[in-house]
């Protein structure tokens, strides 16, 4: 199998709305923005993958084949990738395939998202429920993940300070990310306080609906020597999916509990294994993972396998998880709580964590990084992609 | 490409269509197609190593269908990716997924139900670009008409297309020359096997895939976007031993843009004897229609065994308002020369 390396990420700086640019310009700008990165111009990409969640967010339907001509791909091969909010993690994933078979040399991955295009992206995200059971409730992703945080806290003390705190961290963070949507910081009391949307999660506790471009190329070993130049090596992934029923994770039948992230955990074994780490504790320095809602970075955490089910709100309150802390820094963007352009918000996740493992991540840097994991999920808690990230090829042992 | 002793197979597949089902929900074709597709390959849902599916949401009326989905093509547990742009393309994922050793095999799983849409023709309406091809009212049927009347004009063909016994659907598409729409699902299982396993199967000598511009006024090729990058790529996939095809099985939107096809893929990777089959004739389910065709084409190669005649097979299809994007698929039942 051949090693894949990015050898090129851009992203916009991420707002609400964006009247100046369509849809294909926006795209336009990130992929830009990595091929400038990387020296390279759209003649040098062998093959294209568009992430593109739900078509209804950006008010059209099939956007991938709108966006040829704006990127400069005619003739290229393009395809397209949905799934759900994992889409922009599972494109590079998808990237990754068709450079690791030997068809192609130096792949992008090129996307965007206007969510505000839509009146009402809960409105769209209730039509993902199955028609006769979830959809009439009104089953959306605020009050799905609810639920997940009520079982969570429910199983294991945890309250909705604990999740404030992670505001409050994640916020922090954003501040220093030039890029980041919210990035202006909050407190304890300022989530507390904030409007309730689904008990227990308020304004506070969720994701921006964001608007913005982001863009990766990936390219052979042979192709990235020949470059030369900084690179980052995708040194495992790893998918896995859930079922979709979330009655199925709570009962005496139980596939997987719904306050944990089960699959996700299976995900992260296989990245693991692929890229030979033993002991993410001490192994990896940074987690760029997906948590739209400040409740799901606890279990996401555990999932990691950065602590015991259950520990992480505790860990959190004596300081781990911050820039500037000892062990792994979790979301040093802001991550997905500051920033969510959905097709696109895995593909971002991958982008700082290449940036903080070349050690080109500014104010946000992590120091000493050189392992990173990525990761994104998409649906119902359903799919997930995992990525290990990493500034060389060498085994990954104790930093 | 690398060379290796593992090629990519396709083991079996099974597929159901029919101008319209209401007697089971598109997670029940789904589950009913895929469960097929894998007792057919001798194998059981948790042998699975990867589920590619690929559907329209707004042609089935749906939302990130994957979600609803999934399970039912035995993804559960395992690694599902949904190729939104087409299920040709997600056939080549697949095919990538394998080659970079990523499991033995993968359930490749596409479908389309516009029956459960309420107005499909609304939603390729909404697939056009917002400020200049939407407010034309466009949708499959009239660019395919769009693009047949620019090539008769191209070919200088000065007699007007005349019906008599056949209504037009559209200018010159007739009621015969365009199926219209279908419900179905198509699930194939291809497999990484040694290139000496004597076992049948349907050896994928080379895929490729291209997209040409998105406005028709502004492309390369009308006749068919991308189909010369695309056939390049499979070609130099399956190198010069493949050849000349046996059978060509073609997708596209109207009976006379699959002629036009047909004609240039069997006039550079076929020979006289060529047999040529359309998509028009049967039930080709909307989005899906390009996966169907290559399943049949592979079909005629796993059909053909025991004959003792070596059969190499093609299928193309395309995507798009007036074939926009071309994937061409190259089949044989010897794994090499």
């Amino acid at each position: 199998m051949r090693n894949v390396a990015i050898i090129g990420v851009g992203q916009t700086d991420f707002v609400k709305t964006r009247a100046d640019v369509t849809y294909p310009e926006l795209v336009r700008e990130g992929a830009e923005l990595a091929l400038g990165d990387a020296g390279l111009s759209m003649r040098d990409i062998d093959a294209v993958v568009v992430p593109l969640a739900p078509d209804a967010l950006i008010g059209i339907g099939n956007g991938e084949r709108w966006l040829v001509e704006a990127i400069g791909a005619t003739g290229k091969p393009i395809m397209r990738v949905n799934n759900g909010g994992a889409t922009g993690a599972t494109a590079v994933e998808t990237a990754w395939m068709h450079v690791a078979s030997g068809m192609f040399d130096a792949v992008l991955v090129a996307g965007a998202d206007r969510v505000s295009e839509s009146l009402s992206a809960q409105s769209v995200l209730n039509k993902m429920w199955d028609v006769a059971y979830e959809r009439p409730y009104p089953q959306n992703t605020i009050t799905m993940l609810a639920m997940s945080a009520m079982r969570y806290n429910h199983l294991y003390g945890a309250d909705e300070r604990d999740m404030a705190r992670v505001t409050v961290k994640n916020r922090r963070h954003a501040s220093l990310n030039p890029h980041a949507h919210l990035r202006a910081p909050v407190t304890e009391e300022d989530v507390l306080s904030s409007r309730l949307l689904a008990w227990p999660l308020k304004l506070g506790d969720a994701c921006p609906s964001s608007t913005g471009g982001a863009a990766v190329i990936l390219a052979s070993e042979e192709y990235a020597d020949r470059l030369g130049g900084q690179v980052a090596w995708i040194r495992g992934l790893g998918q896995n999916t859930e079922t979709f029923w979330m009655g199925d994770r709570v009962g005496p039948a139980v596939l997987g509990d719904h306050a944990d992230a089960d699959a996700l955990a299976v995900a992260f074994r296989r990245a693991y294994e692929q890229a030979g780490v033993t002991d993410p504790k001490t192994q990896i320095q940074v987690a760029e993972i997906y948590a739209p809602f400040s409740s799901v970075e606890f279990h996401v955490i555990e999932a990691a396998g950065f602590c015991a089910r259950g520990e992480s709100p505790k860990l959190l309150e004596q300081g781990a998880f911050h820039l500037g802390s000892d062990g792994v820094v979790v979301n040093p963007s802001g991550g997905v709580l500051c920033t969510n352009p959905i097709a696109i918000t895995g593909t971002v996740r991958v982008v700082e964590a290449a940036l903080q493992v070349q050690g080109r991540a500014g104010d946000r840097q992590v120091d000493g990084a050189k392992v990173a994991i990525a990761s994104a999920i998409g649906g119902d808690h359903q799919f997930y992609s995992t990525f290990v990230i990493a500034n060389n090829r060498d085994p990954i042992g104790n930093p | 490409m690398t060379e290796q002793s593992t090629k990519v197979v396709v083991a079996a597949g099974h597929h159901v269509a029919s101008d319209r089902i209401e007697t089971a929900s598109l997670e029940e074709l789904i589950f009913k197609t895929s469960s097929i597709a894998i007792a057919r390959a001798g194998l059981t849902p948790e042998d699975v190593d990867a589920v590619v599916i690929s559907g329209n949401d707004q042609t089935d009326g749906r939302i990130i269908s994957c979600m609803v989905t999934a399970g039912a093509a035995a993804g559960v547990g395992k690694n599902v990716t949904t190729i939104a742009s087409a299920p040709e393309h997600a056939f080549a994922y697949a095919y990538l997924r394998l080659l970079s050793g990523q499991g033995t095999n993968a359930l490749v799983v596409g479908w389309s139900k516009p029956s459960e849409s309420v107005f499909p023709e609304h939603a390729e309406l909404v697939s056009a670009d917002p400020f200049l091809v939407r407010p034309l009212g466009m949708n499959h049927v009239i660019a395919s008409a769009l693009q047949a009347s620019a090539l008769i004009h191209r070919e200088a063909d000065p007699t007007p297309v005349t019906s008599t016994d056949n209504a037009y659907v559209a200018w010159p598409l007739t009621a015969d020359s365009y199926h219209g729409h279908a419900d179905g699902v198509c699930a194939m299982v291809m497999e990484l096997r040694d290139a000496t396993d004597p076992r049948p199967g349907a050896w994928v000598r080379g895929v490729g895939w291209a997209m040409d511009r998105y406005d028709l006024g502004d492309r390369e090729d009308l006749e068919a976007g991308g189909l010369d990058a695309a056939m390049l790529q499979a070609s130099k996939q399956a190198g010069p031993s493949f050849g000349p095809i046996d059978t060509l099985d073609t997708y596209a939107v109207g009976a006379p843009n699959e002629r036009r096809l047909a004609a240039r893929l069997a006039g550079s990777l076929g020979s006289d004897t060529t047999q040529v089959f359309s998509s028009q004739t049967e039930p080709s389910p909307d989005f899906a229609a390009g996966l169907f065709a290559i399943w049949r084409a592979a079909q005629r190669v796993l059909d053909s065994g025991g004959t003792g005649a070596r059969h190499d097979a093609a299928a193309v299809a395309t995507l798009g308002f007036a074939s926009q994007g071309s994937t061409v698929v190259l089949l044989s039942d010897l794994s090499e020369a």
